[in-house]
Protein backbone atom coordinates (compact mmCIF):
# COMPACT_ATOMS: atom_id res chain seq x y z
CA UNK A 1 0.00 0.00 0.00
CA UNK A 2 1.50 3.17 -1.07
CA UNK A 3 1.59 5.96 1.36
CA UNK A 4 0.67 9.09 -0.29
CA UNK A 5 3.34 11.61 0.34
CA UNK A 6 3.00 15.09 -0.68
CA UNK A 7 6.11 16.44 -2.31
CA UNK A 8 7.98 18.57 0.15
CA UNK A 9 7.89 22.08 -1.05
CA UNK A 10 9.32 25.09 0.53
CA UNK A 11 6.58 27.51 1.14
CA UNK A 12 7.09 30.40 -1.19
CA UNK A 13 8.27 33.51 0.57
CA UNK A 14 6.34 36.60 -0.04
CA UNK A 15 8.25 39.00 -2.30
CA UNK A 16 8.72 41.65 0.39
CA UNK A 17 10.50 39.07 2.59
CA UNK A 18 12.78 38.09 -0.30
CA UNK A 19 13.63 41.68 -0.93
CA UNK A 20 14.48 42.16 2.71
CA UNK A 21 16.71 39.06 2.63
CA UNK A 22 18.47 40.21 -0.51
CA UNK A 23 19.18 43.45 1.27
CA UNK A 24 20.52 41.64 4.32
CA UNK A 25 23.00 39.36 2.55
CA UNK A 26 25.43 41.96 1.25
CA UNK A 27 25.10 43.88 4.49
CA UNK A 28 26.07 40.79 6.49
CA UNK A 29 29.10 40.35 4.24
CA UNK A 30 30.09 43.95 4.81
CA UNK A 31 29.71 43.54 8.55
CA UNK A 32 32.00 40.47 8.54
CA UNK A 33 34.73 42.47 6.78
CA UNK A 34 36.48 44.66 9.34
CA UNK A 35 37.30 48.17 8.19
CA UNK A 36 40.78 48.43 6.73
CA UNK A 37 43.20 49.88 9.21
CA UNK A 38 46.33 51.41 7.80
CA UNK A 39 49.09 53.53 9.21
CA UNK A 40 50.80 54.22 12.49
CA UNK A 41 50.36 56.27 15.63
CA UNK A 42 53.21 56.73 18.08
CA UNK A 43 52.79 58.16 21.55
CA UNK A 44 56.18 59.72 22.23
CA UNK A 45 56.17 59.69 26.03
CA UNK A 46 59.93 59.41 26.53
CA UNK A 47 62.37 62.25 26.12
CA UNK A 48 65.54 60.21 25.75
CA UNK A 49 67.47 60.44 22.58
CA UNK A 50 67.71 56.67 21.93
CA UNK A 51 63.98 56.02 22.36
CA UNK A 52 63.04 59.11 20.38
CA UNK A 53 65.40 58.09 17.58
CA UNK A 54 63.60 54.73 17.40
CA UNK A 55 60.23 56.51 17.31
CA UNK A 56 61.35 58.72 14.43
CA UNK A 57 62.83 55.76 12.53
CA UNK A 58 59.44 54.06 12.56
CA UNK A 59 57.57 57.26 11.76
CA UNK A 60 59.82 58.20 8.85
CA UNK A 61 59.93 54.62 7.54
CA UNK A 62 56.14 54.36 7.61
CA UNK A 63 55.63 57.76 6.01
CA UNK A 64 58.10 56.75 3.29
CA UNK A 65 55.96 53.67 2.69
CA UNK A 66 52.94 55.84 2.01
CA UNK A 67 51.26 55.23 5.38
CA UNK A 68 49.59 57.94 7.46
CA UNK A 69 51.55 58.63 10.66
CA UNK A 70 50.67 60.56 13.81
CA UNK A 71 53.21 61.31 16.54
CA UNK A 72 51.62 62.38 19.80
CA UNK A 73 54.14 64.07 22.11
CA UNK A 74 53.36 63.94 25.81
CA UNK A 75 55.25 64.17 29.13
CA UNK A 76 59.02 63.88 28.52
CA UNK A 77 58.34 63.57 24.82
CA UNK A 78 57.51 67.29 24.85
CA UNK A 79 61.26 67.91 25.22
CA UNK A 80 61.61 66.76 21.61
CA UNK A 81 59.39 69.54 20.28
CA UNK A 82 60.43 72.23 22.76
CA UNK A 83 62.35 75.04 21.08
CA UNK A 84 65.93 75.05 22.39
CA UNK A 85 65.56 78.80 22.98
CA UNK A 86 62.18 78.58 24.73
CA UNK A 87 61.88 81.02 27.64
CA UNK A 88 62.48 79.52 31.07
CA UNK A 89 61.91 82.40 33.43
CA UNK A 90 58.78 84.39 34.11
CA UNK A 91 56.26 81.69 34.85
CA UNK A 92 55.31 80.79 38.38
CA UNK A 93 58.36 79.83 40.51
CA UNK A 94 57.77 76.06 40.35
CA UNK A 95 57.53 75.98 36.56
CA UNK A 96 60.48 78.34 36.17
CA UNK A 97 62.55 75.97 38.30
CA UNK A 98 61.28 73.06 36.24
CA UNK A 99 62.20 74.70 32.93
CA UNK A 100 65.67 75.60 34.23
CA UNK A 101 66.28 72.07 35.50
CA UNK A 102 64.88 70.48 32.37
CA UNK A 103 65.07 72.94 29.49
CA UNK A 104 64.17 70.48 26.70
CA UNK A 105 65.02 70.76 23.02
CA UNK A 106 65.59 68.04 20.42
CA UNK A 107 69.33 68.75 20.38
CA UNK A 108 69.91 68.09 24.06
CA UNK A 109 68.12 64.86 24.92
CA UNK A 110 69.81 62.45 27.36
CA UNK A 111 70.27 58.70 26.81
CA UNK A 112 68.28 56.05 28.75
CA UNK A 113 71.57 54.33 29.58
CA UNK A 114 75.18 55.33 29.22
CA UNK A 115 74.37 58.98 29.88
CA UNK A 116 77.34 59.88 32.12
CA UNK A 117 76.22 63.47 32.70
CA UNK A 118 75.87 64.17 29.01
CA UNK A 119 79.09 62.53 27.81
CA UNK A 120 77.25 59.44 26.54
CA UNK A 121 74.98 61.38 24.14
CA UNK A 122 77.97 63.30 22.74
CA UNK A 123 79.87 60.08 22.12
CA UNK A 124 76.76 58.52 20.59
CA UNK A 125 76.18 61.58 18.39
CA UNK A 126 79.72 61.28 17.12
CA UNK A 127 79.32 57.56 16.37
CA UNK A 128 76.00 58.21 14.64
CA UNK A 129 77.59 61.03 12.68
CA UNK A 130 80.21 58.61 11.39
CA UNK A 131 77.39 56.36 10.21
CA UNK A 132 75.61 59.38 8.69
CA UNK A 133 72.59 58.76 10.92
CA UNK A 134 70.36 61.84 11.06
CA UNK A 135 70.20 63.66 14.39
CA UNK A 136 66.90 64.08 16.27
CA UNK A 137 66.37 67.67 14.99
CA UNK A 138 67.02 66.41 11.44
CA UNK A 139 64.59 63.52 11.95
CA UNK A 140 61.97 65.96 13.18
CA UNK A 141 62.38 68.03 10.01
CA UNK A 142 62.34 64.91 7.87
CA UNK A 143 59.16 63.68 9.57
CA UNK A 144 57.52 67.05 8.97
CA UNK A 145 58.52 67.06 5.30
CA UNK A 146 56.98 63.58 4.92
CA UNK A 147 53.65 64.83 6.33
CA UNK A 148 53.91 63.03 9.65
CA UNK A 149 51.21 64.63 11.81
CA UNK A 150 52.78 66.13 14.94
CA UNK A 151 50.50 66.60 17.93
CA UNK A 152 51.43 68.25 21.23
CA UNK A 153 49.56 67.10 24.35
CA UNK A 154 47.97 70.19 25.90
CA UNK A 155 47.51 68.82 29.41
CA UNK A 156 51.20 67.97 29.92
CA UNK A 157 52.15 71.27 28.26
CA UNK A 158 50.16 72.98 31.00
CA UNK A 159 51.74 70.93 33.76
CA UNK A 160 55.24 71.71 32.52
CA UNK A 161 54.49 75.35 31.92
CA UNK A 162 54.89 75.19 28.14
CA UNK A 163 52.91 77.42 25.79
CA UNK A 164 52.46 77.03 22.02
CA UNK A 165 55.23 79.58 21.52
CA UNK A 166 57.70 77.39 23.44
CA UNK A 167 57.27 74.57 20.93
CA UNK A 168 58.50 74.12 17.37
CA UNK A 169 55.59 74.28 14.88
CA UNK A 170 53.27 71.28 15.20
CA UNK A 171 50.07 70.32 13.40
CA UNK A 172 47.85 70.49 16.46
CA UNK A 173 47.66 70.99 20.20
CA UNK A 174 45.24 68.41 21.49
CA UNK A 175 44.28 65.66 23.91
CA UNK A 176 43.47 61.98 24.16
CA UNK A 177 40.39 62.04 21.92
CA UNK A 178 42.47 63.33 19.01
CA UNK A 179 44.99 60.57 19.60
CA UNK A 180 42.30 57.89 19.84
CA UNK A 181 40.48 59.11 16.75
CA UNK A 182 43.66 58.48 14.76
CA UNK A 183 44.60 55.28 16.63
CA UNK A 184 41.21 53.69 15.81
CA UNK A 185 41.91 53.89 12.08
CA UNK A 186 45.54 52.69 12.16
CA UNK A 187 47.02 49.20 12.15
CA UNK A 188 50.03 49.99 14.35
CA UNK A 189 49.80 51.99 17.56
CA UNK A 190 52.97 52.39 19.59
CA UNK A 191 53.85 53.88 22.96
CA UNK A 192 57.49 54.81 23.25
CA UNK B 1 69.90 37.23 -7.85
CA UNK B 2 69.29 38.48 -11.34
CA UNK B 3 72.06 38.19 -13.91
CA UNK B 4 73.54 41.64 -14.38
CA UNK B 5 73.10 41.43 -18.16
CA UNK B 6 69.33 40.97 -17.72
CA UNK B 7 68.81 43.90 -15.40
CA UNK B 8 66.41 46.55 -16.61
CA UNK B 9 67.59 50.05 -17.45
CA UNK B 10 66.66 52.46 -14.71
CA UNK B 11 65.21 55.88 -15.45
CA UNK B 12 66.21 57.08 -11.97
CA UNK B 13 69.26 55.98 -9.98
CA UNK B 14 69.42 56.44 -6.21
CA UNK B 15 72.78 56.20 -4.45
CA UNK B 16 72.10 55.39 -0.80
CA UNK B 17 75.53 53.91 -0.12
CA UNK B 18 76.88 54.77 3.32
CA UNK B 19 73.37 55.60 4.59
CA UNK B 20 71.65 53.66 7.35
CA UNK B 21 68.06 52.73 8.08
CA UNK B 22 65.68 54.44 7.45
CA UNK B 23 67.49 56.69 4.98
CA UNK B 24 67.81 54.28 2.01
CA UNK B 25 64.03 53.76 2.14
CA UNK B 26 63.42 57.50 2.50
CA UNK B 27 65.59 58.21 -0.58
CA UNK B 28 63.97 55.39 -2.54
CA UNK B 29 60.47 56.60 -1.65
CA UNK B 30 61.39 60.14 -2.71
CA UNK B 31 62.67 58.91 -6.08
CA UNK B 32 59.67 56.65 -6.71
CA UNK B 33 57.31 59.47 -5.80
CA UNK B 34 58.80 61.83 -8.38
CA UNK B 35 59.10 59.14 -11.11
CA UNK B 36 56.44 58.39 -13.73
CA UNK B 37 54.24 55.29 -13.46
CA UNK B 38 55.97 52.45 -15.36
CA UNK B 39 59.46 53.84 -14.87
CA UNK B 40 62.22 51.78 -13.27
CA UNK B 41 64.07 53.15 -10.24
CA UNK B 42 67.39 51.69 -9.15
CA UNK B 43 68.60 51.98 -5.56
CA UNK B 44 72.00 50.94 -4.23
CA UNK B 45 72.88 50.78 -0.53
CA UNK B 46 75.63 49.35 1.63
CA UNK B 47 73.23 48.79 4.55
CA UNK B 48 72.64 45.00 4.47
CA UNK B 49 69.18 45.67 5.94
CA UNK B 50 68.09 46.70 2.45
CA UNK B 51 68.05 43.01 1.39
CA UNK B 52 64.96 42.54 3.58
CA UNK B 53 63.71 46.13 3.61
CA UNK B 54 63.46 46.53 -0.17
CA UNK B 55 61.03 43.58 -0.64
CA UNK B 56 59.11 44.69 2.48
CA UNK B 57 58.80 48.21 1.11
CA UNK B 58 57.60 46.83 -2.23
CA UNK B 59 54.88 44.81 -0.45
CA UNK B 60 53.82 47.82 1.61
CA UNK B 61 53.67 50.23 -1.30
CA UNK B 62 52.55 47.71 -3.97
CA UNK B 63 55.36 48.51 -6.37
CA UNK B 64 57.25 45.73 -8.15
CA UNK B 65 60.85 44.58 -7.75
CA UNK B 66 62.16 43.77 -11.22
CA UNK B 67 65.78 43.04 -10.39
CA UNK B 68 68.35 42.60 -7.64
CA UNK B 69 72.11 42.50 -7.74
CA UNK B 70 74.69 42.32 -4.95
CA UNK B 71 78.41 42.66 -5.25
CA UNK B 72 80.53 42.75 -2.09
CA UNK B 73 78.74 45.01 0.37
CA UNK B 74 76.82 46.90 -2.34
CA UNK B 75 73.21 45.83 -2.77
CA UNK B 76 71.05 47.10 -5.62
CA UNK B 77 67.35 46.75 -6.33
CA UNK B 78 65.33 47.77 -9.36
CA UNK B 79 61.73 48.80 -8.75
CA UNK B 80 58.99 49.40 -11.28
CA UNK B 81 56.56 52.10 -10.22
CA UNK B 82 53.13 50.49 -10.63
CA UNK B 83 50.83 53.31 -9.52
CA UNK B 84 50.82 56.97 -8.64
Amino acid sequence: MAIATSPTTTPALAPPVLDALADLVPRAAEAAEPPTREGVTIVVFSGEFDRVQAAFNIAVGAASSGLPVTMFFTFWGLDVITRPDARRIGRDPLRTAFRIMKPGGANRLPLTRFNFLGLGPRLMARLMGEFKMPTVPEMLELARSLDVKLVACTITMGVMGLTNEDLVPVDSYAGVATYLADAQTRATNLFI
Amino acid sequence: MTDIAELPRAAVVVDATGLLCPMPIVKLAEAVKSAEVGQVIEVTATDPGLLEDAPAWARLTRHEIVGQYSKGDRHSFWFRKLHA
